[in-house]
């Protein structure tokens, strides 16, 4: 019976030794860091902080930073430029004395800055300071030489308005850097430009545009005996 | 749940086979001290960030306030009721059914353009119901003893967080912790062993200590819709590690179950 109870006492004593080993666990580091202006048009310098860190069992040793964009730095602080658009996990693995390790991310928002757009027209008259063109005269505008982007323009996009009152016709619209279009009434027409870059990036431009002349009231224009301007619209 | 009720079918068959012999059935209560290290991890990072508030605005021309750090968890109460049966004079078996609970909370606020709060309040409830042998090896008025046991615990995780960083903060902060209202709920299988120390008063009436080291993990705590614990908002679950420590005073009711009125 003796035996019995010193066994089970030495049985006991081997689990109290294994339990409270779980208390010599050691707590891993905690990684934390600042970040200035994350979300801004590339190309743009962010300064990361990762002093906020902490090692509840010593002190922290090593600063590993990814940025997402496949660069990467070590200290506790660090600065970095992004160049290429694009949303990325900017990253912070800190290890303390122990070998242990723990991370923590931030997102970066690395914007496309967007095309500028813009387009110059001729023929075109000027009357005391103000521009026009004529109608049934075709008029070419161009947008090659106006418009930028740090990348590449993919797309034209032109809106000319109606020739011809709504109920008639389709708005007319036009694709491509220079294109040409002919007025065929009278009136002010916002003409309307909007440009693509490669990486999505989109920007518009819109131009009053002051058309004179033209037809006489009620003129058949569209040869299919239908008489527009009787509206009071002749000029 | 299917766990709890096989271990609650167990306890009561426990309790039949001890209508043959001497039954002890003792209450108690005492502080609990717990590791819940992930759960405290997390709390570092809430009051570190904290810290950092409250640095930063302390002397910011247009923001005041400041919040008070939350309390690790790292201790609690917890209350026992358990019988047991004495097969023979040294050595018994039995079953307990154990009800820990532990908090941590904080409020305040930073009053700048806006007003922004950091409101959390953490909370956690465990039931164990654990079979356990004993036996002593000491008994000159006082019984000294040794106790372990196999048990079942049940974890609930309550967790309300808004943590609201002032616009006036000029950088981006990693670690902030996801906004919200909570209840996770998990289990795991642990073990206990401890030492006793009782004292009997009279032939049915029993007062004693124990101290109780406890080892359960719960490794996967999830909420209704099966997501798990990311107090910290890191990406990594947390668990609930119920490692520890628990000093317990009991009062013990011993009942002759035996038909003559005399100890087997």
């Amino acid at each position: 019976m003796k035996t019995a109870r010193i066994l089970l006492l030495i049985g006991t004593a081997l689990l109290v030794v294994a339990a409270l080993s779980g208390c010599l666990r050691r707590s891993q580091p905690q990684a934390l860091f600042t970040a200035t202006g994350t979300t801004q048009e590339i190309p743009f310098t962010v300064s990361f902080d990762g002093t906020l860190s902490y090692a509840p069992n010593g002190k922290i040793v090593s600063y590993l930073w990814t940025f997402g964009d496949g660069s990467s730095d070590t200290g506790p602080v660090v600065d970095h430029t992004y160049t290429e658009d694009g949303t990325f996990d900017a990253q912070l693995i800190v290890v303390d004395e122990n070998g242990l390790s723990t991370s923590t991310a931030l997102t970066i928002q690395a914007l496309n800055p967007p095309p500028t757009a813009g387009f110059e027209f001729s023929p075109k008259s000027n009357m005391e300071g103000t521009y026009f063109v004529s109608c049934s005269e075709t008029i070419t505008f161009n947008a090659a030489d106006l418009c930028s982007d740090d990348g590449d323009i993919v797309s034209y996009e032109w809106y000319f308005g109606y020739r011809l009152p709504p109920e008639f016709e389709t708005p007319a619209t036009a694709s491509g850097a220079v294109v040409t279009h002919e007025f065929l009434w009278a009136g002010t027409y916002n003409i309307t430009l909007t440009v693509t870059d490669n990486d999505g990036g989109a920007a518009t431009y819109v131009e009053r545009l002051d058309v004179r002349g033209g037809p006489p009231c009620n003129a058949d224009i569209t040869g299919d005996g239908t008489y527009f301007g009787a509206g009071g619209t002749c000029q | 749940m299917k766990g709890l009720a096989t271990l609650l079918i167990a306890t009561l068959l426990t309790s039949f086979a001890a209508m043959a012999g001497p039954l002890e059935i003792s209450f108690g209560g005492g502080p609990t001290a717990t590791a819940l290290a992930d759960i405290n991890a997390s709390i570092g990072v809430f009051n570190a960030l904290i810290s950092h508030l409250n640095e930063t605005f302390d002397t910011h021309p247009e923001v005041s306030g400041s919040v008070d750090p939350l309390d690790p968890m790292v201790s609690g109460l917890s209350f026992r009721a358990a019988e047991r049966f004495w097969l023979i004079d040294w050595f018994g078996v039995g079953a307990s059914v154990e009800y820990f609970s532990a908090a941590s909370s904080t409020i305040g606020f930073f009053e700048g353009a806006d007003v922004s709060t950091i409101d959390v309040d953490l909370g956690m409830r465990t039931v164990s119901i654990v079979l356990s042998g004993a036996a002593t090896f000491v008994d000159l008025g006082i019984r000294l003893g040794v106790e372990g046991g196999v048990g079942y615990y049940y974890g609930i995780w309550d967790r309300s967080v808004v943590f609201e960083v002032p616009v006036e903060y000029p950088d981006a902060i990693s670690g902030v912790p996801p906004n919200g209202e909570d209840r996770f709920t998990g289990s795991t299988i642990g073990f206990e062993v401890g030492l006793s120390l009782s004292y009997p008063i009279a032939e049915w009436f029993t007062i004693g200590s124990t101290v109780t080291y406890r080892a359960a993990t719960i490794n996967t705590i999830a909420n209704s819709e099966g997501t798990q614990l990311d107090l910290d908002g890191d990406g990594s679950p947390e668990a609930l590690d119920l490692d520890g420590i628990t000093v317990r005073l009991t009062i013990s009711l011993n009942i002759d179950l035996s038909l003559n009125g005399e100890k087997e």
